[in-house]
């Protein structure tokens, strides 16, 4: 087995595009965090929050004074409050972003590596029966579906690399652009967190995200095994990973859109808070993502070991 | 056939939709003997090698390798075969040397050693590290030889090995094919629709036409002697004479031993005779005899 694995390793690796796709990953990542803090220079709002903060004073002022009727000074509180609620969103929103930020942000850019994996996975079937060395693999003294798992163990691995770069490469440029958080603790969407609890977060989010992008890719690489067309596994696997939000959305209504694989995919909005679905709970997105994985190997095993090869 | 078979072929048969693309095949190959699988394009003769190697699977009989079926034991027999189905293709991108390394992963105890064995034999130590893509036919079909050889195989199928070689190339490809079954008793079952060059090459010839085995002969046994004679009047000669009408004249198998009787024959009925020759009749005659004249199998009608 070890030994197939590294056949499917280097098979891999000695096709161009892998590379080229693993350092555009790496490139796009160090990039993007950069721009990111250069944009952060140019759209100085600074100026906002002054400006406000004026307006609040000149408000004051004006209360100060006593010829005021009951009326005008009840609305001009309320425009002071409404005053000081900008303000600190404006303060919030111009606060430098920290290197901790970047770090437990870097799972949003795992899309990138679901991509690269439904490349790999949709063609590592399909380009064999394409390029008829199919015949040459299965009429060796290795059963078909040795054949196979090894072909699934290396589109793991390759998802595993590629998850890894990306957080490499997040993690450094945060280092490279970014300053540490001065204060002890950080916002996450709705919660405070403490920023020391950053690193186990950030790596639990990556893990969440990496099962999102291996369940795609495995209905990928089942695709390619069904159709074995290589264009059409990427195609439809990439279709339903950017359109199934959607169609759970669409079908909401239903009480089967519960039992709908993208309701469930995305395991890291237990984290985020924004489930597609309302009265979602992690244990049941888990069973459901178990349930479906389990079927699409099944079907791609049963398909690929009693298929005559006639490429 | 004194020795006993390394692969025999058992009622082996192949349905696809309604079409009978195989039926019911039977064949036995042995130790140091070239076969030849002879048959017109669409025969079935690519359709039999891809069920003796696991590519398909039968509709029903089974192939044995030295005894052990290749249904219920795959891994075990299919491991003493080594095969080209049509053409070898190889991973294009790498190298001729990783092609073989990956292929040599798949098989137990192909050494570092044995790898580079097999490139000297087939002449490839120039250009095994470069790119399959710059390669020529000729070289493909050296390395998919090389690929089929690494693990030392007792039985070696090679579906039309010969496509895209030049005459040179199909020479030394003979003589090597032939050292390889002499020296290691390798047996060897070759398929091919041209005869001259199955004729040349093999010990034996299967004819396979629309799915079915026509016969199977050796070949030092298929030149039987036939004898012209062309006389008048011609139909007199028929009523004596079992043959079949060649040209003016009459084509009739005998031995040579029986012609002076037959002369004496005719001559005695008052028949003249213009000429007799003796006649060999060349497997390409036999063949399109048996074949119907040798045109392309009928076409499948879905
Ligand atoms: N997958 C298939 N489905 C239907 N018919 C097929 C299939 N593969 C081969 N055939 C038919 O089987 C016959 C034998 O084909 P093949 O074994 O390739 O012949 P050969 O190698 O002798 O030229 C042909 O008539 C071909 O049309
Ligand atoms: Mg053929």
């Amino acid at each position: 087995m070890l030994n197939l694995i590294k056949n499917e390793w280097m098979k891999l690796w000695s096709k161009k595009g892998t590379w080229v796709m693993v350092i555009f990953l790496a490139a796009i990542i160090i990039g993007l965090t950069g721009l990111a803090k250069l944009s952060e220079r140019l759209f100085d709002d600074s100026e906002w929050t002054e400006s406000l903060e004026t307006e609040i004073d000149e408000i004051e002022t004006q209360l100060a004074s006593d010829d005021l009727t009951e009326r005008e000074r009840v609305e001009l509180e309320m425009q002071q409050e409404d005053m000081q609620e900008m303000v600190v969103f404006s303060i919030e929103s111009n606060q430098p972003q920290v290197r901790e930020s970047v770090i437990i942000e870097t799972y949003g850019i795992m899309s990138l590596v679901t991509l690269l994996t439904i490349i790999v996975a949709g063609g590592i079937v399909s380009t064999e029966f394409s390029q008829g060395t199919i015949k040459m693999l299965l009429s060796r003294p290795v059963s078909r579906w040795k054949v196979l798992l090894s072909k699934y163990i290396t589109v793991i691995l390759f998802c595993l690399l590629a998850t890894a770069i990306t957080y490499a490469s997040s993690v450094m440029s945060a280092y490279i652009f970014y300053s540490g958080a001065t204060e002890s603790t950080m916002l996450f969407y709705d919660e405070m967190l403490n920023v020391s609890a950053v690193w186990s977060k950030s790596l639990y989010l990556m893990f969440l995200s990496f099962v999102n992008a291996m369940i795609i890719a495995t209905i990928a690489f089942m695709l390619g095994v069904l159709f074995k067309s290589t264009a059409m596994a990427i195609g439809i696997s990439i279709f339903l990973y950017f359109t199934g939000g959607m169609i759970v959305m669409f079908l909401a209504k239903y009480s089967f859109a519960k039992f709908i694989l993208f309701a469930h995919s995305n395991l890291t909005v237990y984290e985020t808070g924004y489930s597609i679905l309302p009265d979602m709970t992690m244990p049941f997105s888990v069973m459901v993502i178990i349930v479906y994985w389990i079927i699409f190997l099944v079907l791609s095993f049963l398909t690929f070991m009693k298929r005559d090869v006639t490429a | 056939m004194d020795s006993k078979p390394v692969v025999e072929l058992q009622n082996l048969t192949k349905v696809i939709g309604q079409k009978k693309i195989i039926d019911n095949l039977n064949l036995s190959l042995y130790p140091g003997q070239i076969t030849g699988f002879l048959g017109p394009n669409g025969a079935g003769k690519t359709t039999t090698i891809r069920m003796m190697v696991g590519l398909m699977k039968p509709t029903s009989g089974d192939v044995l390798i030295e005894g052990k079926s290749l249904t219920t034991d795959f891994e075990e027999s299919i491991s003493k075969v080594g095969v080209i189905v049509e053409n070898p293709e190889m991973y294009k991108y790498m190298s001729g040397y990783k092609n073989l390394v990956h292929f040599a992963r798949m098989h137990d105890g192909v050494t570092k050693e044995r790898i580079d064995e097999v490139i000297a034999q087939v002449g490839m130590q120039n250009r095994i590290h470069e790119k399959v893509s710059t390669y020529s036919l000729g070289m493909r079909q050296r390395l998919g030889l090389a690929q089929a050889l690494l693990h030392r195989p007792k039985f070696l199928i090679l579906d039309e090995p010969t496509n895209g070689l030049d005459p040179a190339g199909i020479r030394e490809f003979r003589v090597y094919l032939r050292s390889i079954a002499e020296k290691e008793g390798v047996s060897i079952f070759v398929s091919s629709h041209m005869l001259s060059e199955i004729e040349l090459m093999c010990d034996r010839i299967a004819v396979i036409q629309n799915g079915q085995l026509l016969n199977v002969e050796e070949t030092d046994t298929i030149n039987e002697t036939y004898y012209y004679i062309e006389a008048s009047p011609i139909e007199k000669v028929e009523q004596l004479l079992t043959g079949e009408r060649l040209n003016n004249g009459l084509l009739v198998q005998m031995n040579k031993e029986e012609v002076p009787m037959m002369v004496g024959n005719l001559v005695a009925e008052g028949i003249e005779i213009f000429a007799i020759q003796p006649h060999t009749k060349t497997l390409e005659d036999q063949f399109l005899e048996l074949t119907g004249g040798g045109q392309i199998a009928e076409s499948h009608k879905k």
